[in-house]
């Protein structure tokens, strides 16, 4: 083969790795990362659920709402999947999300919160793609569809460290899709 | 259309997926020409049976990259299946059937009586290139940069090799050692193309380039080339189509 061919095609490869490098390492450059020690979760016994119910310790003061990240509905099973995948690059994010209220119960028996949609399952619409979330007040009735804005921190569930969202500021929304396919 | 891509490409996720596809497309191509003209297309489809099955076990172990051990065992079973020629008791298409069936039955018996079928099994089944860990990443690039060097540095003996295994050895090429390079290459596309296209399709981007442009170019290297270039084209195409449904 000869070399120019070689030449060319190794420039591409170069190209396609430095460019998305180059894009990836711009995005971290510009987000600006809340100090995640300081989002703490604790368990709060619930008399009208007869159980703790796992909540932040205390109101967010502010987030950077300059640069939020969105969740949108056209990409939701793959965005909030991507959290899960690379929780260190998100961790510290002001994020915002939509969906509805799902409670769950943890290994210790505490109730959990997250703002979830329906996704594709095995058996149909039966799968569940969102995120938990983390709040200091009053959370709303299970079932409600939300606007969730906070930060992106981590919660020991299932012995483990997940994605939980310390929420700043939530509201009830228009519904939007329940069901997502991506 | 440029809004749309723009807006794609602002995910952290697709912007992975452009990177390790681009990649893995080139070089399953590249790699895909050799593979057809020896008559072992569906070595890929064999030997990503044989990862399934591989990464069915790993996971079930606990192993937290199976990647890792997918590797050098799909590696094995590449130089086993590349080693088999037609003068063989077992024939080569005989030897692929058999290790691929085998080595599914074993990663779906597997999966029954442990995790059951859940969404890290259909991931590897079906593939789910928006899905990749950074570590998954990282690995892909150097693995597919590795394979893309080793290529080019070894082009001539890999094309004397590819068409007739005999004048090679007349020649004084250690065509053994060769024809065991393009088992272990095969062998690395192999295992991390499955994360994206999946146990059941990966073949599909080593055999389409390679057979399409053989319909149009009629030289080795012209036929390498063009099928690099259509790999590529066809990978942003399927993508941008896939994600602007």
């Amino acid at each position: 083969m000869k070399n120019s061919t070689v030449l060319v095609i190794g420039i591409v490869i170069v190209l396609v790795v430095a460019g998305t490098a180059f894009a990836m390492n711009g995005n971290k450059r510009q987000v600006n990362r809340a100090n995640v020690e300081e989002l703490v979760s604790i368990a709060v016994p619930d008399e009208k659920e007869g159980a703790n119910v796992r909540k932040m310790d205390k109101f967010l003061p502010s987030i950077d709402e300059t640069n939020i990240l969105e969740i949108k509905e056209n990409y939701f099973i793959e965005s909030t999947n991507d959290v899960y995948l690379n929780l260190d690059d998100y961790l510290g994010r002001s994020v915002k999300i939509q969906g509805y209220v799902y409670t769950y119960r943890d290994n210790n028996g505490d109730i959990c919160y997250a703002v979830v949609r329906n996704t594709p399952g095995c058996c149909g619409n039966d799968g569940l793609a969102g995120l938990d979330i983390r709040y200091a007040g009053e959370y709303p009735e299970e079932g409600d569809w939300i606007e969730v804005v906070g930060i992106i921190g981590k919660d020991n569930i299932f012995n483990s460290d997940k994605p939980a969202i310390y929420v700043y500021h939530m509201e009830e929304t228009e519904v939007g899709n329940i069901f997502v396919n991506r | 259309m440029i809004e749309i891509m723009t807006e794609m490409l602002s995910h952290a996720f697709i912007q992975r997926a452009v990177l390790v596809g681009s990649l893995v497309s080139l070089c399953a191509a590249l790699l895909g020409v050799s593979l057809v003209l020896k008559r072992y297309s569906m070595i890929g489809d064999g030997l990503s049976h044989v990862g399934f099955g591989i990464l069915t076990i790993s996971t079930v172990l606990g192993v937290t990259s199976p990647l890792y051990i997918a590797i050098p065992g799909v590696a094995i079973f590449a130089i086993i299946l590349l080693k088999i020629d037609n003068n063989s008791r077992v024939k080569s298409d005989s030897a692929i059937a058999l290790i691929s069936s085998s080595a599914l039955a074993i990663g779906v018996a597997v999966t029954s009586v442990t995790t059951g079928m859940n969404t890290d099994v259909c991931n590897f089944m079906f593939g789910s290139i928006l899905a990749m860990s950074k570590g998954d990443v990282i690995l892909s690039v150097i693995v597919s940069i590795v394979v893309a060097i080793l290529f080019f540095v070894y082009y001539r003996k890999l094309f004397v090799v590819t068409f007739d295994e005999n004048f090679a050895k007349a020649s004084g090429l250690k065509a053994k050692r060769y024809t065991n390079i393009i088992a272990v290459l095969t062998a690395l596309i192999i295992v991390i193309g499955m994360r994206m296209m999946g146990v059941m399709l990966i073949s599909s981007i080593i055999i389409f380039p390679a057979l399409t442009s053989m319909r149009v170019f009629k030289t080795y290297k012209s036929v390498v080339i063009s099928s690099a270039i259509i790999s590529m084209i066809t990978f942003w195409l399927r993508n941008l189509f896939i994600l602007c449904l």
